[in-house]
């Protein structure tokens, strides 16, 4: 019982500087824990909305807003203060669906083929959502980052070449390569909505 | 570039699900423990302690009737300790099959009570690969895993960890078959589930 008196903020003796260090150290571990807490309120519904772009799957696109705090939380102390932290949180989290996305087609075995199915028929503009992001599912992985975060986040090409580590032209490239992919899939449709 | 894209895009939230309780804090909790076993790694430690140092996974307790009176012991303090996702490939259900369960024991339960539950999870054909983890193992990894908050080590006895079995869960259904089977037998304190994609194990590190 003796020991928990420790963690009360204790009045500073000079001949126990273990105690005075400790609680410092408490103090400074509490606000660092604040600022992150803070940090995850504002940056998760938008993290969690890239993810379920990426993903189409809420549960997925949790766990890997999930895995995104949990990296950014053990190297909180060396980020916390950097200026661009939106954009290397943006990073980790496309990096956990690189991954996740490698993993699974690794460990993933083909029963069988899949019958070709015909485009899905849509009456009307009410699902073209739904058809964005079928359309967007068959893009290669690191043309959706761009598309999403280029598009749906509204990132500079410079800043998407900063989250995904590549050049601005692969950047510009891709993307315009994506887009008109985007509306050779929808057709009509797009652009016009 | 294309103002429609994103209006499109806007569309496709309809069925988003409210926001996780406590994100941070499990964030925060993992975190500091995949810190831990990079500086581990980094430092050449034990790697056997890297492997074994995520603990139980996590989410809420399945609350049993309880088979016993009132005053047996409340859920151990100390094992909520661990109750939080041990890494990054395994997460809270969410109302997915799990894949991994825990059971926790109460403080007081007796050999024979430990002996008849053993069996009756080794017969059950969706579990495999049983394992328990005794209070004093528990103990260590929790030691282990706060080294860096000496406070809250010490506010915790080894007293407080409760025993428990590991096993991995091989049907969709399986969970909610032990579930149904471990209600009222005696000796069980909480029930825990964990979802890990690709066959992880909690437990397992990355």
């Amino acid at each position: 019982m003796t020991n928990a008196r420790l963690a009360v903020p204790a009045p500073t003796h000079p001949d126990s500087p273990s105690t005075t260090r400790s609680s410092a150290r408490r103090g400074e571990r509490a606000e660092r824990d604040a600022e992150f807490t803070a940090f995850v309120t504002v940056a998760a519904p938008r993290l969690r909305r890239i993810a379920y772009l990426m993903c189409r799957d809420w549960h997925l696109a949790q766990d890997l807003t999930q895995t995104t705090f949990t990296k950014l939380y053990a190297s909180w102390g060396r980020i916390r203060h950097a200026t661009n932290l939106d954009a290397y949180s943006r990073r980790v989290l496309m990096n956990a669906v690189f991954d996740h996305r490698k993993r699974r087609h690794t460990s993933e075995v083909v029963l069988a083929e899949l019958p070709e199915s015909a485009p899905p028929v849509r009456d009307s503009a009410t699902d073209l959502h739904v058809a964005l992001m079928d359309a967007l599912a068959t893009l290669p992985v690191r043309d959706q980052a761009i598309v999403v975060l280029r598009h749906w986040e509204d990132h500079s090409v410079d800043a998407v070449s900063q989250i995904l580590g590549v050049s601005v032209s692969v950047v510009k490239m891709q993307n315009a390569r994506a887009l008109s992919r985007l509306r050779a899939l929808l057709g009509e449709d797009f652009g016009t909505a | 570039m294309d103002p429609d894209l994103k209006a499109i895009f806007g569309r496709a939230f309809d069925d988003e699900p409210p926001p996780p309780d406590d994100l941070a804090g499990h964030a925060m909790v993992a975190g500091t423990r995949l810190r831990r076993r990079r500086r581990l790694l980094v430092g050449g430690g034990a790697a056997g302690v890297v492997a074994t140092i995520a603990a139980a996974a996590v989410t809420a307790f399945v609350a049993l009737p309880a088979a016993a009176p009132v005053d047996r012991p409340s859920p151990p303090a100390a094992a909520a300790e661990l109750l939080v996702p041990p890494n990054t490939s395994c997460f809270p259900p969410n109302g997915r099959p799990p894949t991994s369960v825990a059971i926790f024991l109460t403080l007081d339960i007796t050999d024979a009570q430990r002996d008849s539950l053993r069996e009756t999870l080794r017969s059950e054909r969706s579990l495999t690969d049983l394992e328990f983890e005794g209070r004093g193992a528990a103990f260590a990894k929790f030691q282990e895993l706060w080294r860096e908050d000496p406070d809250k080590v010490r506010r915790i006895s080894e007293s407080q960890f409760p025993d428990s079995f590991h096993a991995r869960i091989t049907t969709p259904s399986g969970y909610d078959k032990i579930v149904a089977k471990l209600r009222g037998v005696p000796g069980i304190e909480a029930i825990q589930a964990a979802y890990c994609p690709g066959g992880a194990q909690p437990g397992e590190g990355k």
